[in-house]
């Protein structure tokens, strides 16, 4: 019997008798009762939310009813069937470039794939509506491309644009997922292939591609979530097109409607949970196969067709999307885009005071909320993953709530959830900083979780063992461990206190608001040159203090390792592996 | 006595994986807990170490009762088989941590340290990271990490599994030379028997959450009390006597003879390993096993008929 299970007492008290202080009795209890303090706040900021959505959409005075769900679906624009098919699509689109690139990038050999990599890292920080605020540019009535290059006057609004615009958008995130299942797909089975007389595109086809599958399915559900609860690009190029989160955030904010709002959030679920049902259903014993021990030689290259394939999709790709980044720029010192190309620094100076104000918001929210949400994480991780206790799955599966929630159902549950006493947060600041906490916990907490799977229990053991108390263990073994797991939370929460929109839009008053719906305002009101600056700022923010922070983490570690490399794909993995509450 | 287990009992889920052990251990005794996995060895050392909470029975150092006391206040401490070594700390860190949370003072704790870093031959690795380590200098760092909080009672839960077989009896060796130069009573724990009879001073067989036998390596090795010890411990024959009892004969205990009294048979396989030819001799009372020593073979081949002499044999209690 190895390694039993750990009778790690969690009523932590006992663990210090035999010191004659009354302090360490005293501090043990603290701890016990901060720690469950912390669990049960999952129940409040993640459960509790839910739950209120839920009954704001599913009863109507005193009873069930599905009336308002009846009302959203017979929707006379078919918002359910217009959000899953532009979901289906911008999926499809996206696996289609991102599976391209990732095997140009992890199997081509090319010293091209450096640079790859950085600009898939640098398009990941994208704010809302850059890749349709680039879309106007390009492509609108007065679009550099259709307008100035070709003299068409198209209307380039509708489901096309929403589409190309999100499958491109979702690209980056997915091909870096992609990147780092390869990579730790363990060279050794494509040698044997080869060893075994399969050609190249045979053991592409036969061995790196199904070992591939289970990325793709997570990164498949990633992304059809992240296109469900996409209302900002339909709002900018959908032109008449409008789904299920558009609309939920117009009934929300527009008409105040927030029953309808909520019934149309709790459509918007059903899709979700389905994929991930299906995720589940056909994932659900396979795992992420990852490298052996021993040595492998240089990993195996493509075919000659396939590398043309993959070359030219990335090349594409690339061209594109340096192309949108590019446009960017330039727009932040053009006159009147459109018009004028006349250079200008006008935009940059009458940058308005309130525009200043949201930005210098934008960057303490989110650095505070990804400083105490990673915190957060890490211990939630470490007490869902080391300690045990009655409810524990359960609490694991709430921990990964968030991931699979549409953003907009989250931010109308907090909006619902915490209208009155004794929890009555509307307005205030802690609403907004709470959500953005707690909608990204499971990144955190599944990367502490993926970390310390991975750790070996008896390290904790060592340390007790030579006399450190169960808060020594913590801080003098546990914590220096999950560094790694900490950084990948505090990029991601940063990144996305930076750059997301999709729930805090429903809970910003005007002393909260931050850059991003700052940029929304200027992009909804044809502002293309402040939009431009606004998008800038917030990208190199976004960018220096991830690079800074990355680096001020990593500079004593060992290895270079990037930050969204194989631990934070795990860490996807796991948050959907997990989110049944069984592992 | 200077450790006690009082009839220690731990289950898991309805299992009963550690059942009323009893044992009494002298001070600065080497004792081996032998028996091979999930015979309940690692969790009676748990127990000890204080990582696992008996369901019933005690745990008594000097007399005193440590069976509620935890892990980081019992005067134990273990070498784990992972070594567990801290993996964001450099050699001589990992060795000052457990004198460091007695608060001792860095510049003092990273002298004793040192010492002891240079009583396992570490002291030229002193600033090296753990990972950069090789096994067997892991193992020393792990050992001289425990060492230096001077524990009453040291833990070693197979320690030496990790190292290839040259290095393993090296370390058998060295570990044994700094218990007994430092005298500290020692729980060992492994499933190696060779292991078990090396280094010990006396060995408890362990089966199915119980103690089988225990003796010193001579007695277990000699007079296995059981059938489970006879057949865990080396090699050797059941053989059914006439009147019906079984008893064990070691190989090294038959000499094998082309006529004369004895037990006959038939040479039914030839092994060679070196200094010893093994025969297996299929007879009336069972297949012996027969290690003649190379120098005295007289090359029977299978199909040969032998004669048996039992030099010496052991009686089993059931």
């Amino acid at each position: 019997m190895k390694r039993s299970t750990h009778d790690t007492d969690s009523t932590a008290a006992s663990h210090e008798e035999g010191r004659s202080t009354w302090g360490a009795p005293l501090r043990a209890w603290t701890e016990t009762g901060l720690q469950w303090a912390m669990l049960a706040s999952l129940v409040v900021f993640i459960l509790w939310p839910i739950v209120a959505v839920l009954r704001v959409g599913l009863i109507a005075d005193g009873a069930p009813t599905l009336e308002l769900i009846h009302a959203a679906l017979t929707d006379s624009r078919g918002l359910l069937w217009n959000s899953v098919f532009v979901g289906v699509a911008a999926t499809a689109l996206t696996l289609f470039i991102a599976v391209n690139v990732a095997l140009w990038a992890t199997r081509s050999g090319s010293r091209l794939s450096k640079p790859l990599f950085g600009l898939l890292l640098l398009t990941m920080i994208s704010p809302p509506f850059v890749t349709a605020l680039s879309y106007v540019m390009l492509f609108g009535r007065r679009g550099l491309i259709t307008h100035q290059l070709l003299g068409l006057s198209l209307n380039p609004y509708g489901w096309h644009g929403v589409v190309l615009m999100q499958g491109i958008g979702f690209t980056s995130l997915a091909a870096i997922l992609l990147i780092g299942v390869l990579r730790g797909i363990d060279g050794r089975l494509e040698e044997a292939s080869l060893d075994l007389g399969a050609s190249r595109t045979s053991t592409i086809a036969r061995v790196t591609l199904p070992l591939l599958v289970p990325g793709i399915a997570a990164t498949s559900l990633i992304t059809f979530v992240e296109s469900l609860a996409d209302f900002g690009t339909p709002i900018i190029i959908g032109g008449r097109f409008t789904v299920l989160a558009t609309q939920a955030y117009l009934n929300f904010i527009g008409i105040s409607n927030l029953p309808l709002a909520a019934g149309m959030a709790i459509l918007l679920l059903v899709p979700s949970l389905i994929a991930f049902l299906l995720y589940r259903h056909f994932m659900g014993r396979l795992t992420f196969y990852t490298k052996g021990t021993g040595t492998t030689g240089e990993p195996m290259g493509l075919p000659r067709w396939l590398l043309v394939v993959t070359g030219t999709v990335t090349l594409l790709f690339s061209a594109f999307v340096t192309l949108q980044y590019v446009t960017i720029v330039f727009g932040a010192f053009a006159t009147t885009w459109g018009v004028d190309f006349t250079p200008t620094l006008k935009h940059i100076q009458g940058l308005s005071s309130t525009a200043f104000a949201s930005i210098g918001r934008s960057i303490r929210f989110a650095m505070f909320t990804a400083v105490v949400g990673s915190m957060l994480g890490m211990i939630v991780s470490y007490l869902l993953e080391r300690r045990r206790f009655w409810g524990r799955s359960g609490l694991d599966f709430i921990a990964t709530l968030p991931f699979m929630i549409p953003g907009p159902f989250l931010g109308i549950g907090y909006a619902l959830a915490f209208r009155d006493a004794p929890l009555a947060l509307t307005g205030t600041l802690a609403i907004v900083l709470l959500n953005m906490i707690y909608r990204q916990l499971p990144v955190a907490t599944k990367a502490g979780a993926a970390v310390l799977s991975q750790a070996d229990p008896e390290i904790e053991d060592a340390a007790r063992d030579l006399g450190a108390s169960e808060h020594r263990v913590i801080t003098d073994v546990v914590f220096p461990q999950l560094k790694p797991a900490f950084l990948v939370g505090f990029v991601n929460t940063f990144t996305a206190g930076m750059v997301t929109i999709g729930a805090i839009i429903f809970l910003i008053t005007p002393g909260t608001k931050v850059a991003t719906i700052e940029l929304f305002g200027a992009v909804r009101g044809g502002h293309i040159g402040v939009a431009a600056v606004l998008a800038n700022i917030i990208m190199l923010v976004t960018l220096a203090v991830n690079v800074t922070f990355s680096w001020l983490m990593l500079r004593r570690g060992r290895e270079e390792r990037g930050v969204f490399d194989v631990p934070a794909t795990r860490a996807i993995d796991q948050v959907i592996q997990s989110a049944d509450g069984g592992r | 006595m200077f450790l006690q287990l009082e009839r220690l009992t731990k289950s898991y889920s309805q299992r009963t994986v550690v059942d009323e052990v009893t044992l009494d251990i002298g001070a600065g005794e080497f004792v081996c807990l032998l028996g091979p996995s999930g015979c309940g060895k690692t969790t009676t050392l748990r127990m000890i170490g204080g990582f696992v909470t008996p369901d019933s029975g005690r745990v008594l150092i000097e007399g005193a009762d440590m069976s509620r006391t935890p892990a980081n206040v019992r005067p134990t401490s273990t070498v784990f088989q992972s070594y567990a070594l801290f993996p964001h700390m450099n050699a001589i860190r990992n060795v000052a941590y457990g004198l460091r949370t007695q608060r001792v003072p860095r510049a003092q704790a990273e002298e004793r340290a040192r010492e002891m870093l240079a009583m396992v031959g570490l002291d030229a690795r002193a600033g090296a990271r753990v990972e950069t380590l090789s096994g067997g200098e892991q193992q020393r760092l792990a050992l001289a990490r425990s060492l230096v909080v001077n524990p009453k009672v040291l833990l070693l839960d197979e320690p030496l599994s990790n190292l290839d077989a040259k290095l393993r009896e090296r370390m058998r060796r060295e570990i044994r030379i700094i218990q007994s130069r430092l005298g500290i009573t020692t729980v060992h724990v492994t499933h190696d028997q060779e292991e078990a009879l090396g280094i010990a001073d006396r060995v408890v067989v362990m089966n199915e959450g119980r103690i089988e036998q225990v003796g010193t390596p001579r007695e277990v090795y000699e007079q296995p009390a059981t059938r489970f010890v006879a057949s865990f411990i080396g090699r050797g024959s059941f053989i059914i006597d006439h009147d019906g009892a079984e008893s064990f004969v070691r190989p090294e205990h038959v000499t094998l003879g082309r006529a004369g009294g004895g037990i006959a048979g038939t040479v039914s396989h030839v092994q060679f390993s070196g200094p010893v030819v093994t025969y297996f001799v299929d007879t009336a009372a069972g297949t012996l096993q027969c290690d003649v020593p190379l120098e005295l073979d007289a090359a029977h081949e299978p199909g040969d008929p032998v004669v048996c002499q039992l030099r010496s044999r052991a009686r089993l209690a059931s």
